[in-house]
């Protein structure tokens, strides 16, 4: 899929753990993981704007368009 | 979803179905090592091929009668059962047990489905696997009642048959085994979505 998922990296900048981003967002563990390996079909606007909040970003911090 | 009491009658009628199919075959298995024992107490008895009020379908029923190689005269009463060829009994036989077999297949296959709709856990591969075999058993179904042969010591009876029935249900079986497949999908897709 040319929708990359860069939300490692800004957990790395934040140094925020996974498991933590999960808790604030109030998804599971799995589905987190789900979202960052790209295994994910879709997220949803109320997910993304959760996760922005926690780590203080912009969608286009986390998603990225790259070309196959 | 668990109190659905139609889905739970159904579930009941097949159960019911498969009781009965296995208790029938038990006793025609039993009448057929009885009469290799005892073939007389239906000699007597004629066996005569009949076209059923068959919905959807054509049914051609050939009868052939030649003189008996003893006198030279037509046999009168050709189509009893002393007179039934053992071969021809053998294969009936088998025949009749492969498709009590094969509904019985059917309708275990159909209430497994119906368990897991119960279960809320309709839209699975195993569901998509399931109406597949259904159609799959139903062209077997077809195949083997569209022909049936009698042979006798001096005559035949075939009959021939054809149907629209099966046809539309195993069109029908594959349908739904596409439409659980969409379902199937459409599930993984919401899953995904985090």
């Amino acid at each position: 899929m040319p929708i990359v998922v860069n939300l490692d990296i800004m957990l790395a900048k934040r140094g925020m753990k996974s498991n933590e981003l999960a808790e604030i967002v109030g998804i599971t563990t799995a589905n987190l993981s789900i979202l960052k390996t790209g295994k994910a079909k879709a997220i949803r606007f109320s997910t993304l704007e959760a996760i922005c909040k926690a780590l203080d970003c912009q969608p286009s911090d986390i998603l990225e368009y790259v070309e196959d | 979803m668990t109190k659905n009491t139609l889905l739970n009658i159904a579930i009941l009628i097949s159960r019911l179905l498969k009781i009965i199919l296995i208790v029938t075959a038990i006793g025609l298995t039993s009448l057929f090592i009885y009469v290799q024992v005892d073939k007389k107490t239906f000699g007597g008895e004629e066996i005569i091929l009949s076209d059923n009020v068959r919905l959807l379908g054509i049914t051609n029923i050939y009868s052939t009668v030649w003189k008996d190689n003893n006198d030279n005269r037509y046999d009168l009463k050709p189509y009893t059962f002393e007179k039934l060829k053992t071969v021809s009994l053998y294969v009936n036989f088998f025949k009749i047990l492969i498709i009590m077999i094969l509904m019985f297949l059917i309708i275990r296959a159909f209430e497994r489905v119906m368990l897991s709709v119960k279960n809320l856990n309709t839209f699975t591969r195993n569901n998509v696997k399931l109406f597949r075999r259904i159609g799959i058993y139903i062209v077997f179904v077809a195949i083997l009642t569209s022909y049936t042969v009698l042979r006798f010591e001096n005559g035949n009876q075939t009959m021939s048959h054809i149907s629209l029935t099966p046809v539309i249900c195993i069109i029908l079986a594959f349908i739904m085994a596409e439409i659980f497949k969409e379902g199937e999908d459409l599930k993984q897709e919401n899953n995904l979505t985090i």
